[in-house]
């Protein structure tokens, strides 16, 4: 979902009446970030983000839903992929210095990079055959629920400097500031995804060394002894 | 058996999370580089500290939280929730950063006493940040 393109839908792999409905949804959810970026400072952001946000999301969800009941998963993976790619070039665009100034600019990629980082991590927790353990599951709801509110938080701010190059507008500066603040969500999301892609493996992530126990000395001296039995060809 | 000198014991190992103080001379340095006496979040795994050297991200306080628009996306803000002070510190957590783009290889002997750990989810956000700095695909 993070990685749908709301700008250029018209992908390869895209059957015309699917590119259509994608458009036409891409197109509301332009209108409601317009909205957004048109305010002039934070107090009218907060209020207009308040109204706007939840109608963007059920946008999004429904972009998500219809994506994943009539594209294959391997062309969404490309579509993905090729979104990010478009994303991080007009990123790297001079325009978009020229708009947002280089400080937001590095914010955005570093955002879209952390999305891009997101994607297949996200990709490895939807797909995991997995079933988890009660304790696990409950863990996991938790990372589910926290991942998205930030996820999409991200999401819409990175949208919302899209829209603001494609129809020419100017952020106010106070404006950038609010949604400076809404991509840092990014790495929270991350880190999010990350650990429920952690429920899913054997791996511990900050215990991870807890199956390498440090050798006692005499461990160590009958390990060498063995290793040098193997390198001289000994049972 | 003869009784010898008894061999030192063994440093504690160090683990990812944790957070040592250490001190960088500022002779040891030259221009951008950190120096001072300033937290480090040990970011490399336990088996790698085992080898003498630790792979350190130093933290910095938040002077002013209104600046934040202005700090490179990948200094990563770690709120003071996500680091657990150890007993006997006597410290307060603080709202840092964690300054991944000034990562270092720092031997061992340089870790200061522990301050605590930080969270999973901290260390994760951090390995991020590095990955970014890094451009590690």
């Amino acid at each position: 979902m993070l990685g749908l393109p709301t700008e250029q839908p018209a992908k390869r792999g895209l059957a015309s009446s699917v590119d259509e409905v994608f458009r036409s949804i891409a197109a509301l959810m332009d209108e409601l970030v317009l909205e957004v970026v048109k305010t002039r400072s934070s107090e009218e952001f907060n209020r207009v983000f308040r109204d706007t946000y939840p109608h963007y999301v059920r946008l999004l969800r429904s972009f998500s839903e219809i994506a994943d009941a009539t594209v294959p998963t391997q062309v969404m993976v490309r579509v993905t992929v090729e979104s990010f790619n478009d994303l991080e070039k007009r990123f790297r665009s001079k325009k978009a210095e020229e708009c947002f100034g280089p400080a937001m600019t590095e914010r955005a990629l570093f955002t879209v990079f952390s999305l891009r980082k997101i994607a297949p991590v996200l990709y490895s927790v939807v797909t995991s055959k997995r079933k988890l353990a009660s304790c696990d599951a409950e863990k996991d709801r938790d990372f589910g629920r926290n991942f998205l509110v930030h996820a999409l938080v991200a999401r819409f701010s990175i949208d919302c400097l899209v829209v603001a190059m494609n129809h020419k507008k100017t952020i106010y500066p106070d404006v950038l500031d609010s949604l400076d603040s809404l991509m840092r969500a990014v790495v929270d999301a991350y880190a999010w995804v990350r650990q429920a892609a952690e429920l899913r493996t054997d791996r511990q992530l900050i215990d991870r060394d807890a199956a390498f126990p440090p050798l006692e000395s005499e461990d160590r001296q009958l390990l060498n002894e063995s290793m040098k039995d193997l390198a001289l060809g000994k049972n | 058996m003869i009784a010898g000198p008894t061999p030192p014991p063994p440093p504690p190992d160090v683990h990812p999370a944790e957070v040592y103080w250490v001190e960088i001379p500022k002779d040891h340095t030259v221009g951008h580089e950190q120096y001072d006496r300033r937290p480090y979040v040990v970011v490399s795994r336990a088996e790698v500290n085992r080898r003498g050297t630790v792979i350190g991200v130093p933290f910095t306080s938040v002077k002013d939280p209104s600046k934040m628009a202005q700090l490179p996306p990948y200094w990563i803000s770690i709120p003071s929730a996500e680091l657990k002070v150890d007993w006997g510190a006597h410290l307060q957590a603080v709202a840092s950063l964690a300054k991944t783009d000034q990562i270092r290889v720092l031997d061992r002997d340089r870790l200061g006493s522990k301050i605590g750990t930080v969270s999973q989810s901290a260390l994760l956000s951090i390995q991020l940040g590095i990955m970014f700095a890094l451009d590690i695909e």
